[in-house]
């Protein structure tokens, strides 16, 4: 343990070894809120900080037991579909994601469960009259697998001394349903998210199944988790977009709360 | 013939081909679980032609009972768990063949031995990619198992007497695994597959007191797995995949030296000496990994994002344990 004190992490070349990068990514995630549900296609890409590439074209429907919704390709961002009409899913309910695309058909299912209400976040002061997040939801609950989401916002503050020209901001937190030593022992350092006093937030937190938990579980082993100290064997996350497809269909429910930061 | 026997109290899970469970079973205090009885036959020969000129040759099966189960890449293993042989996982079982011969040549003081070996290796462990290891009562549902062969040639050249010894040796040896449910059921080269070894130890007594010695260190990189493109989630760079372990870390080498100065005579029962040495001499940055998930913030600091608005990129970098390092070592022996 004391020589890990002593590593040291610096930045490197690496050349990306090529590979077959022929299928598409799905991020379709309903919820029970009524408004026009969102399902984004895209490409891989073969650079790290490249560009990933819109599928367009495709045809996209989500369906349960008793109705087909059909969603539009938006003609402002490529990609990006939406269903026909506003529309909430409905918890208990299973459904299923049909997407048709360049001679090829994935499907994939997701079943809603309940959102227990709770609040994830403190506020806290930090240096220069700053403000940032304390997440308080545990990483580990598993009567009450959540993923939270925190949008802020101060780009109506005009008179504030941050100087950072990022007036946005997006953070997630989970709660899952498994211990990680990466999650628990010597977590990496994460970015420093510093917001003015009356910054809005808009905090939501989503219901996950067990499934969906895994997907996630995965999702920060290959993103926060790479490069700790009890890292996993690399792999590709598990996906329940069928026929080769990558990403994850999901469907939760929410409860959203605003805040005004004092 | 080692007999290996699992008693209770213990809960078994039994899984079906997807690794879903479909029974559970509870054995109470002293039941017997599971026993293994198995042949663990073994043979060595040596034939001398002469007193510098030695052939030996040897088979054996061994089986392992006792499995150290990590998923963990990085060398700070101490999280693993023990798992016995039982109902889910069987012995691992491994045949070998080796053979070699060992020759001195008198008037230069030097052993030369070189040997060449054929393992093949069943029942091995491997894990479902992201597997949840710890505290995780379905761990056995968690593991994949398949084989492994492992063939090579050593070498070594030896001389253990005189104001200047030391060894070279050199070994080139391959590992492939085939374990079925990963890579497709094709075979891959494990972390552990580092077809070139090399290492030279010289050692030179400059007095009665003082010894000079180096040791440099020189091996293939590790195989790991490194992503062939990449996708977005939810605002997060997520790495694609192909073949498991389809490249290399950079090879690692370092040389260490040591001046031991010993403090009194040597016939004295008392013996106590002083050491300078300094490892990674030539502060080679052998890295341990290499990531693909960091951003640098102002103050040179690699992080993780948190923003999942923000537009900085995202760096590759390698993480490296130490670098040259001097050191002081006082013994004493009474």
């Amino acid at each position: 343990m004391l020589i890990f004190l002593f590593s040291c992490e610096e930045k490197t070349d690496w050349d990306i070894q090529p590979g077959n990068l022929q299928t598409i990514v799905a991020e379709a995630l309903i919820t029970n809120e009524y408004k026009q549900q969102e399902v984004k296609l895209s490409k891989p890409f073969p650079d790290l900080n490249g560009q990933a590439l819109p599928v367009s074209g495709a045809v996209v429907a989500i369906s349960d037991e008793t109705q087909v919704m059909n969603f539009i390709e938006s003609a402002e961002v490529p990609g990006s579909y939406f269903s026909e009409i506003p529309i909430g899913a409905s918890i208990d309910k299973t459904y299923v994601l049909n997407i048709y695309s360049e001679g090829e058909t994935y499907t994939a299912e997701a079943y809603m469960v309940p959102v227990i209400p709770s609040w994830p976040i403190q506020i806290v002061p930090a240096e220069d009259n700053l403000r940032e997040i304390n997440w308080t939801a545990p990483g580990y609950n598993p009567d009450d697998l959540a993923m939270y989401e925190v949008i802020i916002s101060w780009t109506h503050l005009t008179d504030t001394i941050f100087t950072d020209t990022r007036t946005e901001a997006r953070m997630l937190h989970y709660t899952l349903n498994t211990i990680d030593i990466s999650y628990v022992v010597f977590p990496q350092e994460k970015e420093e998210v510093l917001f003015p006093v009356g910054s809005i937030l808009i905090v939501r937190k989503y219901s996950v199944t067990e499934d969906y938990a895994a997907y996630l579980r995965a999702l920060l082993a290959e993103t926060e988790w790479q490069g700790s100290l009890f890292e996993d064997a690399r792999g590709n996350l598990p996906t329940n977009i069928s026929n080769g497809g990558f990403g994850y269909f999901s469907a939760c429910s929410v409860v959203a709360d605003t805040i005004v930061v004092e | 013939m080692p007999i290996w026997t699992n008693n209770g109290p213990t809960t078994i899970y039994l899984f079906d081909t997807n690794y879903q469970v479909v029974d559970t079973l509870n054995f109470q205090d002293k039941e017997t679980v599971k026993t293994f009885v198995n042949l663990d036959p073994r043979i060595s020969l040596k034939y001398m032609f002469d007193s510098t000129f030695s052939v030996k040759l040897s088979y054996g099966i061994y089986h392992q009972y006792l499995n150290l189960i990590s998923n963990s890449i990085s060398p700070f293993s101490s999280f693993e768990v023990w798992l016995p042989a039982g109902t889910n996982i069987k012995p691992q079982r491994s045949d070998q063949v080796a053979a070699g011969f060992v020759k001195f040549f008198n008037k230069a003081n030097l052993e030369f031995t070189t040997e060449a070996y054929y393992k093949y290796m069943q029942n091995q462990i491997d894990y479902e990619p992201h597997a949840s290891l710890l505290l995780n009562p379905l761990i056995e549902g968690e593991l994949r198992f398949g084989t492994a062969r492992s063939w090579g040639l050593e070498f070594m050249l030896r001389r253990t007497q005189g104001r200047f010894s030391g060894w070279i040796s050199y070994t080139w040896s391959r590992v492939l695994s085939k374990i079925e449910g990963l890579n497709n059921n094709k075979e891959f080269s494990p972390f552990y597959d580092r077809p070139h070894d090399l290492s030279v130890f010289l050692s030179y007594n400059l007095s009665r007191k003082v010894n000079f010695s180096a040791n440099w260190i020189y091996y293939t990189g590790s195989a790991i797995t490194t992503p062939i493109g990449f996708y977005t989630y939810n605002g997060s760079t997520v790495p694609m995949y192909g073949e498991k372990n389809n490249d290399r870390l950079p090879d690692y080498h370092r040389l260490d030296i040591a001046l031991i100065w010993n403090l009194n005579k040597p016939e004295r029962k008392f013996q106590h000496s002083l050491s300078f040495g300094i490892y990674n001499l030539y502060n080679r940055h052998n890295p341990v990994s290499i990531n693909f998930n960091k951003l640098e913030s102002k103050d040179g600091k690699f992080v993780i994002p948190a923003n999942l608005y923000g537009m900085e990129d995202i760096v590759t970098t390698q993480e490296y344990l130490l670098g040259v390092m001097p050191s002081i070592t006082y013994k004493f022996k009474l």
